[in-house]
């Protein structure tokens, strides 16, 4: 009987001890992944912050002096900020600082920076509505506070700031299948009231976005809150693949491209007036690369990767996962350019082929990332 | 020998995990089909367990639900149709973060709140002869609006039994710039906020034998509450069903309910809807050019309806905190899960087997209840009396300060807080809101947590 119980106490002991240990590699790991992970997010949100004050100088100098000009330069400025911003849409769907509650109560500024669709009439004129918007309404003073409190107050289409709204008041409204937008610099005059208030709110969304943008960089700088409450997370892993999980197969593939292709609208694409979406796209879906394989801007490696992980629990699986990487790039890249060109193509079209190519290719990325959580224990949700 | 010992510890050890895991299962929501954030994005999230191959559905259902709707015709023909008399041009007007409505703020616009008429005449309920069931108070370019309502507030005081006292605000409504004259002597006015959209799904799916075993229209048990199922007939489908959502439960299927409220709301017509929704009087209302027929395509009512299905409901948080728990005790005990009945498991759903067999807790019998003189408009529905209105579910009560950044609650958005909303419980409630106002403010302050978790 003793021998039986010692035995045990020894079968037991043994059993624990190999756990314990397994365990302590596993979490340590996890926290090195989770380490370079803030550093990537880090990193492209410096650079966001970087070229979103840059876009900002340029607006400054546009309505100092509203040219043709200085408009392209402003135009091009917020071009090269968001294809930056872009890839840092990976880092949403999992409750961090971008889209998440702090300690303190704060919810994160994704639906200021960020909110589409977005119904145009509600910020300034449109066609047929010359005197529409908060901008041609005299009883509301231009100032941050008013546009944070109209910002989907009373519909969700209500969009008053963030990237689109700076892409109407710069771009204007697309009527074309050939061209983006065309707003008149002159529309920037300080000739009269409405003019006036139209500068003040380009200059006041700009900054506000700009402000919120620093916020999310300094949130995740070595000591910033938003770092450490990832650090803290039990399931940093889950997380990550949440992210990238809810960009491909939420997101990007349905939310911006396949509503798209269903809604039969040539102009409800993601950024509509200034005819980028495209590169919303590829911003997007670099942003899912990247992260997975840990990479930075200018190629900078951040390891180990989530790719790491799948690849040594799962290689079968990492070289699918490589595979249909390599198919959506494809994919996207074949997409007529502009978007609302392409949405215009008969069903069969080549470029609404391969915008449907991307959305299942996406899917199927998707679910790989799925059964990767699934192979290495982390908690992976689509969309919530 | 000691094989059987592990084994038995492994059947030990297997039964009281097991054990465990069972009974937080039936006292939790399945999380599969539920979701637990504290953000404006609370009540927008699909179900987790919603199929990846529907994602394209439920995101199109979504676009569309926030999309403005234009007169016709107009260059985008998918959208057009609006009106030509409506209240809102989009869904997402009133069903703000597919939140809860509010009554107007100071400014006096309606933007998330209908007005519905009726007149009653030996029992049976009329629509307005002018004006129909519901108060348009837009129109298209070129068409008479239909009038304008504004609210007056009169107070009426409440005392708690250790003599605290709260004034409620009751509203009454007047209304101007009508413009077929005025309404009928005998129709009266109720005010309706939106109601929030997400677990939809799965209220579909909850069972009606579910449902029936709660009802005691004749109060057999003798215990103040009857509750009667509201039989209606689905449009869609023209059978007869229990009614499950609206205010009074007038609606059994979420297509009829989306399609009514597409007609109602927006002017918009569908196969299930597809006369205009103006009354005989509106000449120009009737004369309009329309935006297709039906406006709202069966594709696109689709897709709404797939949204509106698996829009998730909010999980409880900080369910294990002593004072809530605490709360949730003091709930029972009071008699509000009498008829706020916490959980099902949900029955087949006919579209959606991520759906079907699921612990939900909405927090409703979905019946019924005569609630007393308070909340009588005299304005019924169906053959839901005046002073009738369903038992509304409690999910996501907490959340509404944080989605919609308000605490209006009751069918008027009379209440201007939970406790006010308690307060208005007369006729069937009065035994339970009795017991809630001689708690102590501590104990009072517990059960108000525990909503506000929900």
């Amino acid at each position: 009987m003793y021998k039986i119980k010692f035995t045990l106490f020894f079968y037991l002991l043994f059993s624990f001890s190999f756990i314990v240990k397994s365990t302590y590699a596993a979490n340590d790991s996890i926290n090195s992944l989770a380490n370079s992970y803030a550093n990537l997010v880090s990193h492209y949100y410096n650079e966001v912050s970087l070229s979103t004050q840059e876009m900002h100088n340029a607006i400054i100098k546009f309505v100092q002096a509203p040219d043709n000009n200085s408009l392209t330069n402003a135009k091009n400025k917020w071009i090269a900020a968001r294809s930056i911003y872009g890839i840092t849409e990976a880092f949403r769907f999992y409750g961090g600082p971008i889209d998440g509650v702090n300690k303190y109560g704060e919810e994160g500024p994704e639906g200021l920076i960020n909110a589409w669709p977005l119904n145009e009439a509600y910020i300034d004129y449109v066609k047929g509505s010359p005197n529409a918007g908060i901008i041609n309404n005299l009883s509301l003073e231009i100032n941050n506070d008013t546009i944070i409190a109209a910002n989907m107050s009373e519909d969700d289409a209500d969009v008053s700031s963030g990237w689109h709204a700076i892409e109407f008041l710069l771009w204007g409204q697309d009527f074309s299948l050939e061209t983006a937008g065309i707003r008149e610099a002159s529309d920037y005059l300080p000739t009269n009231e409405i003019n006036i208030r139209r500068r003040a709110y380009l200059v006041a969304t700009s900054a506000l976005l700009l402000e919120h943008i620093n916020w999310l960089s300094m949130e995740w700088l070595e000591n910033g809150e938003g770092r450490k409450a990832f650090l803290n997370k039990n399931d940093p892993g889950g997380a990550i693949l949440t992210g990238i999980a809810t960009l491909a197969g939420f997101e990007l593939s349905s939310e911006r491209i396949a509503t798209a292709l269903d809604s039969g609208d040539p102009e409800d694409e993601h950024s509509c007036f200034s005819d980028q979406t495209h590169n919303d796209v590829k911003a997007n879906f670099n942003g899912i690369i990247n992260v997975y394989l840990g990479k930075g801007l200018n190629g900078e490696s951040f390891s180990p990767s989530i790719s790491e992980f799948v690849a040594k629990n799962n290689l079968k699986l990492h070289e699918n996962i490589l595979e249909i990487i390599n198919e959506t790039n494809i994919s996207i890249n074949n997409i007529t350019v502009p978007f609302d060109k392409m949405l215009s193509e008969p069903k069969n079209g080549p470029g609404r082929q391969a915008a449907e190519k991307t959305v299942s290719n996406l899917l199927v990325l998707a679910k790989n990332f799925k059964e990767a959580g699934k192979d290495l224990n982390w908690e992976v949700i689509i969309a919530e | 020998m000691y094989k059987s010992l592990i084994i038995s510890i492994a059947i030990i050890l297997f039964l009281t995990t097991n054990n465990i895991s069972s009974k937080e299962y039936a006292d939790r929501m399945d999380k599969e089909i539920s979701v637990k954030r504290e953000t404006r994005e609370s009540f927008a999230a699909p179900i987790p367990s919603l199929d990846l191959n529907k994602m394209r559905l439920f995101t199109g259902g979504r676009h569309l639900f926030r999309r403005s709707w234009t007169p016709a015709p107009s260059s985008v023909k998918s959208l057009d149709g609006l009106g030509p008399v409506f209240n809102r041009v989009s869904c997402s007007g009133c069903h703000v973060k597919d939140g809860r409505g509010r009554p107007p703020k100071k400014d006096g616009k309606f933007r998330s709140m209908v007005i519905k008429l009726s007149r009653t005449e030996k029992g049976e309920i009329y629509p307005d002869p002018n004006y129909g069931y519901q108060l348009n108070d837009k129109s298209i370019l070129g068409v008479p609006f239909e009038g304008k309502t504004s609210i007056n507030y009169t107070v009426v005081n409440q005392k708690f039994d250790d003599g605290a006292s709260v004034n409620l605000s009751k509203p009454i409504y007047s209304f101007h710039s009508l413009s077929f004259g005025q309404l009928h002597e005998d129709t009266k006015s109720s005010g309706r906020v939106a109601p929030v959209v997400f677990g939809l799904g799965l209220i579909e799916a909850i069972k009606e034998e579910d449902i029936l075993k709660n009802a005691d229209p004749k109060d057999i048990d003798k215990d103040g509450i009857s509750g009667r199922a509201h039989k209606i007939i689905d449009v869609p489908s023209k059978n007869i069903m229990i009614g499950k959502f609206g205010w009074k439960a007038t609606r059994a299927s979420l297509l009829h309910h989306i399609t009514g409220a597409a007609s109602q709301d927006m002017g918009l017509t569908s196969n299930i809807f597809p006369e205009t929704n103006c009354t005989q009087t509106q000449k120009a209302c009737l004369e309009q050019i329309d935006g297709g027929d039906p406006e709202i395509s069966d594709a696109q009512i689709e897709r709404l309806l797939v949204y509106m299905q698996t829009l998730a409901p909010p999980r409880q948080r900080r369910a294990k905190e002593e004072n809530i728990i605490q709360g949730q005790n003091l709930f029972k005990k009071v008699g509000c899960e009498n008829c706020h009945t916490a959980s099902y498991v949900t029955g087949e759903h006919p579209n959606h087997p991520e759906l079907s067999n699921r612990v939900i807790k909405p927090y409703s019998d979905f019946l019924l209840h005569d609630m007393g003189k308070g909340l009588d408009d005299e304005v019924g529905e169906g053959k839901a009396k005046s002073y009738e209105w369903k038992t509304p579910p409690l999910w996501g009560i907490g959340l509404v300060k944080i989605v919609n950044k308000h605490t209006r609650f009751l069918h008027d958005g009379r209440a201007k807080s939970i406790e006010e909303a308690i307060l208005w419980h007369e006729g069937e409630g009065l035994r339970a809101k009795n017991n809630y106002m001689s708690l102590s403010l501590k104990n009072r302050k517990k059960l108000l947590d525990f909503l506000n978790s929900l």
